[in-house]
């Protein structure tokens, strides 16, 4: 079966993961406990911190540990607040994905239609004007484009709360801002791979039969531009999720990103390991539904599969 | 904030080593500089560079000087760009950010370049365990969202610019090895560089000599744009707070210090992030024109199509249909066709002045070379002729009876549907690879009617046993690929009948096939033709196959029709020089045993034809005779037949 050996293919990736974000403590320069503790702390202070972070336990024990820590929320807690990890990163994470999900949707959706005006029209007005913005939305910081959506449609115009995200109105500008990479991205993707198929044969075969423009393109050409979208889309989720640090940050959302920030700048260690190994299991499972996708959507790959 | 992964995504399909890389640098600016993006992302580029470089000595006030009593001032004569949170002059603070800024940059891509590119392109040359160790490592750092691991990075080393540099650094260090690994290992296939290690060349020198010339376009395209999505990074740290420090600025820093401002003093965001943005924008202009000069795939550009539909429209001749001549009317009628290829340099004629008549259950084969405007000729008949590449400059093309010629899009669908059957070259790609074969043959049974589900199965069915498929309830649900060539060619011809077209074009449809496969297909056609009395007009090289199959025969040479008449006359004793060259060089044509004899001479170019009769280079009958040179011989009737030569009596044996 494919499902399993794919995911026998994932597991190896993961604990090489595992490893390296476990001996991250370890990569620090110097003693991370003595760093927390500051240059005025006392031996004392110092030797409970590293009890703390189990840093003077034998290597295998603490990554022992270090992997409980994935299921039992009292072994891993946060080194500033003390509460356990995984209750943090639970109360935060739904923030974090209704941004992506919903920018991804978003960009999905206008990038899928603006990049299929673009290849209809090559030469002509709309392709120019959809070149330009899509280049310039690939080229956008997020973060500056996010704090000129804020000074205008929260604090000019008034029309939606500036940041926080207690009400589904909070979601409406990041999700908007975020959606701007993913449009573009899809927009050239989309007009790149209808142009190649423009020249295939089998476009040719379906005019053939009567069929209309827009359904040779919407049945035979977009259709093939899906496998590679699905790839993209995976792509530009690990992408949105990691670009929570920065959009979470802008927009004063309490999500993930904001918080590994904030865990980053305060030294909370603890926080810093499991919230960079939920993202990379996150990145894991991503890569896995995609490849499984595409595998999926492309008979030829579908046969092999069946083959191997 | 990935970046870097999406510049992976679209721009890292390694592009085939013999894209034709420009071999001087000189040529290669050229072709940046003449495309708009090019010229503008060169440019900004070099405005950035200047910026980084003399910026700090321009900078007209001290960027560090506070002044409690001129906070966040707006723009203004003195301060430009207006004046921070301590009273800093933003101007002067945004010139010496430059270098900052940029420098983290070029520092991030050059040290991701250094450490990928040789890890690539020695994965790709060592093979085995250690290019499994490099893809495994590359596996494990794309599991982490690049700007989470660089932050990671600047956790562990702490933030200054120069763990910065070595964070976004490490981030792109798999995107360059990846790429490099890709292209060196497409490089290596190519048989030219097989040969060479074959030949005993040493590895060092097939890397320096032809694998790093070859790759370097694609890198410097990734380069450029992996710069562009660096610098958003490394800005975006510094936005974070874990940048650049305090007091020296940077635009990502500088963006993060604003935004507390935001409400009160939006200007403070204003300038950075117009400076930032634009200098991403530069390094993705720049890109993208790279990867327009590297990547041949991407090239071409679009004619204008609006424009030339109206000069489409406004050439084409009054289409009245010729019908009604003798008594049936004609399955195919063309008369006076004179097809054009839309190039930058204008018109280019391929198809000049041709006639056709073709009746109900007859097959006529247009033969000629390559080039020789055949298949311009059955694209323009089968209305697949796109109009923004192809102009019907004058005549007409009726298909049983409707002209063909200047339709509107629902009549032409209509025309296609209900006459029209078409028959490509190669199978395999006339069908699309991700549908089944019964939803492509369904789509053209059901266009145009009102059948349900079941009729619709019922008629597929039909149909694949009409073409000689075995078992056609199961064939529906397969693939094209598991499928051989002949039967693909069969589902085709299917997908042509569908509609029980009066005419089916086919162009070279056995030529892609094996020769029993060949004979299976020809008598498949011809078995149908008889059943439904339908017309095939049929294009191809093939002599043999003329001669075994058609009815009727053009013999097509430089876009006109030299000899056309009765196949079996015609190949008989054909009377053109060019058809009686094109007969004798086919084997087993006229004497046994002796050499086969090769046309003599060029095919001719489009565009750059002789005065005169077109085949007078080539031509042994010519003889320097001056009617040859002095017009293009007319079709004339000679032994019931129509032929193009000033002289054509000579040819009788």
């Amino acid at each position: 079966m494919f499902i399993p050996r794919r995911l026998a293919q994932a597991l190896p990736t993961l604990f090489v993961v595992s490893l390296l974000v476990f001996f991250f403590m370890d990569m620090i320069p110097g003693d991370p406990a003595q760093m927390l503790a500051g240059p005025a702390a006392t031996d004392e202070e110092v030797q409970s911190i590293r009890e703390f972070l189990g840093l003077n336990q034998p290597l295998l024990t603490r990554y022992g540990l270090f992997l409980k820590g994935l299921w039992d929320p009292s072994i891993a807690t946060s080194f500033r607040t003390h509460r356990p990890v995984a209750v943090e990163l639970a109360e935060r994470l739904p923030n974090t994905l209704i941004v992506a999900i919903g920018g991804l949707a978003l960009g999905l959706v206008v990038g899928t239609v603006s990049g299929v005006v673009c290849a209809l029209r090559q030469g002509g007005f709309a392709e120019a004007i959809i070149t330009v913005l899509t280049l310039t939305g690939i080229s956008m910081p997020i973060y500056w484009l996010g704090l000129l959506c804020i000074w205008f449609f929260a604090v000019y115009l008034g029309w939606v709360p500036a940041a926080g995200a207690s009400t589904p109105m909070h979601f409406v500008l990041p999700i908007l801002v975020v959606a701007t990479r993913p449009t573009a991205m899809f927009s050239r993707l989309i007009t790149a791979s209808l142009l190649e198929a423009m020249s295939k044969d089998y476009l040719d075969t379906a005019r053939a039969k009567g069929l209309s423009e827009t359904r040779v393109i919407v049945s035979h050409a977009l259709r093939n531009s899906l496998v590679a979208a699905v790839s993209v889309a995976g792509v530009q989720f690990g992408g949105m999720l990691g670009g929570s640090v920065v959009t979470e940050t802008v927009f004063g959302i309490p999500g993930v990103g904001r918080l590994l920030v904030d865990a980053v700048s305060r030294a909370d260690y603890p926080v810093v390991q499991y919230t960079i190994l939920m993202f990379a299991i996150f990145f894991v499972l991503i890569n896995l539904a995609t490849d499984l996708l595409t595998q999926w959507l492309d008979p030829r790959t579908r046969e092999e599969r069946r083959a191997a | 904030m990935t970046a870097a992964m999406d510049t992976m995504a679209l721009g890292a399909t390694p592009p085939r080593a013999e894209a034709r890389t420009p071999r001087s640098r000189w040529l290669t600016l050229r072709r940046i500089v003449s495309q708009p993006k090019g010229a503008i992302g060169l440019a900004l580029v070099l405005g950035y560079l200047l910026l980084a470089i003399f910026g700090p000595m321009l900078a007209p006030l001290d960027p560090f000087k506070q002044n409690f009593a001129q906070t966040l001032k707006p723009p203004s004569a003195l301060h430009w760009f207006g004046t921070d949170q301590l009273g800093r002059d933003v101007f002067s603070r945004i010139l010496l950010g430059a270098r900052a800024t940029l420098g983290v940059g070029v520092g991030g891509v050059a040290f991701a370049f250094l450490v990928g590119v040789p890890l690539g392109v020695l994965a790709a040359w060592r093979r085995g365990w250690f290019d499994a160790i490099v893809m495994r490592a590359i596996d494990v750092m794309l599991s982490f969202p690049d700007i989470v691991f660089a932050l990671a990075i600047v956790a562990i080393l702490g933030a200054n610019t120069q763990n910065v540099i070595i964070a976004v650094g490490v981030v792109s260090i798999p995107i360059f090895a990846r790429t490099a690994r890709a292209v060196t290992l497409s490089i290596l296939a190519e048989p030219y560089v097989e040969g060479l290690s074959s030949l005993g060349a040493r590895p060092s020198r097939i890397i320096l000599r032809h694998v790093l010339p070859n790759i370097s376009g694609t890198l410097l395209t990734l380069s450029t744009l992996l710069f562009a999505s660096t610098l958003l990074s490394a800005s975006g740290l510094g936005f974070l707070g874990l940048g650049t420090q305090p007091p020296f600025p940077e635009w990502g820093t500088m963006l993060g210090e604003a935004r507390s401002y935001i409400r009160s003093h939006p200007h403070l965001a204003t300038f950075p992030g117009l400076f930032l943005a634009g200098s991403a924008l530069a390094f993705n202009l720049l890109g993208d024109a790279l990867r327009t000069v590297y990547d041949p795939t991407s090239r071409g550009v679009a004619p204008r199509r609006s424009w030339l539909d109206r000069l489409r429209r406004a050439k084409v001749a009054p289409a009245g249909a010729p019908a009604g001549e003798g008594d049936a009317v004609p399955a195919l009628s063309v008369r006076g066709l004179r097809l054009a290829f839309r190039t930058p340099a204008g018109l280019l004629e391929v198809v000049r002045g041709v006639d056709l008549t073709l009746q109900a259950g007859r097959t006529l084969a247009v033969v000629g070379e390559s080039g020789s405007g055949k298949t311009s000729l059955l694209r323009a008949v089968a209305t697949l002729a796109t109009p923004a590449q192809v102009a019907v400059v004058e005549g007409s093309i009726a298909v049983g009876g409707e002209s063909a010629v200047g339709l509107s899009p629902a009549a032409l669908m209509e025309l296609r549907r209900r006459k029209i059957g078409v028959v490509f070259q190669d199978a395999a790609s006339a069908l699309n690879p991700v549908l089944t074969v019964g939803a492509q043959l369904a789509e053209a049974v059901r266009i145009g009617t009102d059948l349900d589900a079941a009729a619709v199965r019922a008629r597929c069915v039909a149909l694949l046993e009409d073409v000689g498929i075995s078992d056609p309830e199961r064939r529906l649900a397969m693939y094209p690929h598991q499928f051989s060539g002949g039967m693909k060619q069969r589902i085709v011809i299917a997908i042509a009948l569908a509609q029980d077209p009066q005419l089916l074009l086919a162009d070279e449809p056995t030529s892609a096939l094996d020769v029993t496969i060949q004979q299976q297909i020809l008598a498949l056609l011809r078995d149908i033709q008889r059943r439904r009395g339908m017309a095939i007009l049929i294009v191809t090289h093939d002599l043999n196959l003329v001669a075994r199959f058609a009815d009727d025969v053009a013999v097509m040479y430089a876009g006109s029709l030299v000899e056309a008449g009765e196949a079996a006359a015609v190949l008989r004793s054909p009377l053109h020089p060019y058809a009686q060259a094109l007969r004798s060089s086919v084997p087993g044509g006229s004497r046994r045993g002796a050499p086969l004899p090769a046309i003599a001479g060029e095919p001719p170019m489009v565009g750059s034809l002789p005065g005169g009769c077109a085949f007078r280079p080539r031509c042994e009958r010519t003889r320097g005779r001056p009617e040859c040179a002095a017009r293009e011989p007319a079709a004339r009737p000679v032994d019931g037949r129509l032929v193009a030569c000033h002289f054509a009596e000579e040819g009788r044996a």
